[in-house]
């Protein structure tokens, strides 16, 4: 489980790569919007592609951030109980935030299979720039189920941290 | 069941889950989808759960969060806090307290261009708490003027959690940073007095630092003023029509990273870090409020906010009194977890209920942002505190805490003006300043 967790999070790692670098090209591209605006002319499509890569670059920060602890828990009564009660908690926890994530990705990915035009009908363009924009919103599914694959190793390191031996309270 | 009972179902569940320590965001999309499935049906349930993950990830408004935080980051690496503590240490050091009120000071200027109370207390500690101990100072004032200082971050615009609330509330960004200016300088104002006054009643607690004349004083200003005209281009650009909030934020991370380049203080490693952290931060706030949409949708359906109103309307109590057990709601909440946490799956409940009996939406807004932004210098939360014990690992919590009583009238005095006169936030807005 321990290899598995490792590579997981090396796969976070190498996703937060993407992620950082979308966030420079948008800031980037946002600036350079900025300037054109004001000596020639505006990107029509600087709104799009910016909405567009905010969601990547989320999207490719998940398991990073999850790595990183960064979405706010709060401890105050787990923090107080014995350490393996509080294992199987947390790991309970996870395996319900996988089950919700697992659903999610479901429903964006049948979203991207609406866009990209289903029963003969056209792929849905976007407003401005009048492309289609469905694999913005499939590669968005992809990177959410693989966060709600990291959930699930998470989650089951978590029991397997309750059923070592040693464990008791804080 | 009726739809009322559902949602305060769903609310105790909410609660349930988070003190089992399910992440907040990913709590309230767990309750939010589930409500919708008892209140309406599993299909509109699943619907809105797909489709608000991509409509809020994938919104324009959202990318406003990524570059105001990225922002806060690259001024964080670029080292600008010993730029900005040397020049507020001219202007005050010289008297009694005056490190710990220039530790307030920098930390104000600092809010200016960090939008965390975490990260403002992280950067001012690393560099105030050694030349405090330096000098002697008492650990409680020195790391109560830190941890409270720290506060500001969120206090002074650009401030995540005022662009959260915004987005929720569908308010003006622009509007919602300029009217904090005011409640944020006063907290600032008031928390200087504090160490003042602290410091006047017992000599002990802060001596003098050296003396510095008008010509050291004004130099000073050399190392801030291009950080604080990058602070005054943004914030006017966005509120004068220049540009639109995303675009200030990204004016204001490319403005940073440039003052860090031709300063020389920005190096390759610093901007990987920042860049790391503005991933790893604004993936979690971009979480929260796209849980907080979810869980709306289900306290919408269940018109919890709205029968919450309706029901003030018929009941004989002043309106004011109402105010005051939303604000208890509020300084409990901030205290037990974290104000953006609080703050987003709260205002759901509470904003439709405060517009309904008449309270301007900014001020209120901006009253809630500072009370439970207090929540970080009070137990058993207390982000800065606990920050401050990481950068002063000998000194007792209790040591911490103490010094964070000492400035607590600085954040009662504060909210209470703004409660007597909601005009210090509904004035500057109105007023087009």
């Amino acid at each position: 489980m321990g290899a598995i967790d490792r590579f997981v999070a090396r796969v976070g790692d190498w996703l937060a790569v993407v992620s950082g670098t979308l966030l420079v090209a948008m800031m980037t591209l946002t600036v350079v919007n900025i300037i054109l605006r004001q000596v020639w002319q505006a990107f029509a499509g600087t709104v799009e592609i910016v909405g567009w890569s905010a969601a990547l670059v989320a999207g490719f920060a998940l398991i990073y951030s999850q790595n990183k602890k960064a979405h706010i828990a709060i401890d105050i009564l787990t923090s107080r109980i014995n350490r393996r009660v509080r294992a199987v908690i947390v790991g309970v926890m996870l395996l319900a935030d996988t089950v919700l994530f697992g659903v999610a990705v479901s429903r964006i990915f049948n979203l991207s299979l609406d866009l990209r035009g289903r029963g003969g009908l056209p792929a849905r363009l976007s407003e401005t720039m009048q492309i289609p924009y469905w694999y913005v919103v499939t590669i968005l599914a992809i990177l959410i189920g693989l966060f709600a694959i990291k959930l699930l190793v998470d989650s089951l390191m978590s029991f397997q941290k309750a059923a070592r031996k040693g464990g008791g309270s804080e | 069941m009726t739809p009322t009972q559902q949602a305060i179902l769903g609310i105790v569940i909410l609660l349930v889950l988070m003190l089992l320590e399910m992440p907040v965001a990913f709590a309230m999309f767990a309750v939010g989808f589930l409500g919708l499935w008892l209140a309406a049906d599993l299909t509109v349930a699943l619907n809105i759960l797909g489709s608000d993950i991509w409509i809020q990830l994938g919104s324009y408004g959202m990318s406003v969060v990524p570059l105001f935080v990225f922002m806060g980051n690259i001024a964080f690496r670029t080292g600008v806090t010993t730029d900005l503590f040397e020049s507020a240490f001219k202007w005050i050091g010289q008297f009694r307290g005056g490190l710990a009120a220039t530790t307030v000071a920098a930390s104000t200027a600092f809010g200016a261009i960090c939008g965390s109370n975490g990260a403002t207390t992280a950067t001012m500690g690393t560099i105030a708490l050694p030349i405090m101990k330096k000098y002697k100072y008492d650990d409680a004032l020195a790391c109560g003027a830190v941890a409270t200082g720290g506060t500001l971050g969120v206090m002074i615009p650009p401030s995540v959690v005022l662009i959260i609330v915004a987005l929720q509330t569908n308010l003006s960004i622009a509007k919602l940073f300029i009217a904090t200016i005011p409640a944020g300088i006063l907290l600032a104002v008031f928390m200087i007095a504090a160490v003042f006054i602290a410091c006047a009643r017992n000599k002990n607690l802060g001596p003098a630092g050296p003396k510095t004349t008008w010509l050291e004083k004004i130099k000073s200003l050399g190392g801030v003023i291009e950080t604080l005209m990058l602070f005054v281009f943004v914030m006017a650009g966005m509120f004068l029509g220049w540009f639109t909030p995303t675009e200030g934020g990204a004016f204001g991370s490319a403005g940073a990273i440039l003052i860090g380049l031709v300063r020389r203080k920005l190096k390759w490693e610093g901007f990987k870090r920042a860049v790391m952290d503005t991933i790893s931060t604004s993936t979690m706030v971009v979480m929260l409020v796209a849980g907080a949409v979810v869980l709306g949708r289900f306290l919408t359906f269940t018109r919890l906010p709205q029968t919450m109103a309706d029901w003030v309307a018929t009941v004989d109590v002043p309106r004011f009194w109402v105010l005051m057990l939303v604000i208890v709601v509020y300084v409990v909440g901030g205290m037990l977890t974290d104000a953006l946490g609080f703050l987003t799956l709260s205002v759901p409940v509470f904003f439709p209920l405060i517009i309904a009996m008449g309270y301007d939406p900014i001020w209120f807004a901006v009253l809630v942002n500072t009370i439970t932004t207090f929540g970080a210098i009070t137990p058993p939360v207390g982000l800065c505190l606990y920050i401050v014990k990481g950068l002063r690992p000998e000194v007792p919590i209790q040591t911490i805490f103490k010094g964070a009583v000492w400035f607590m009238p600085a954040f009662a005095v504060t909210i209470a003006l703004l409660i007597a006169f909601p005009q210090i936030i509904t004035g500057i807005v109105s007023s087009g300043i």
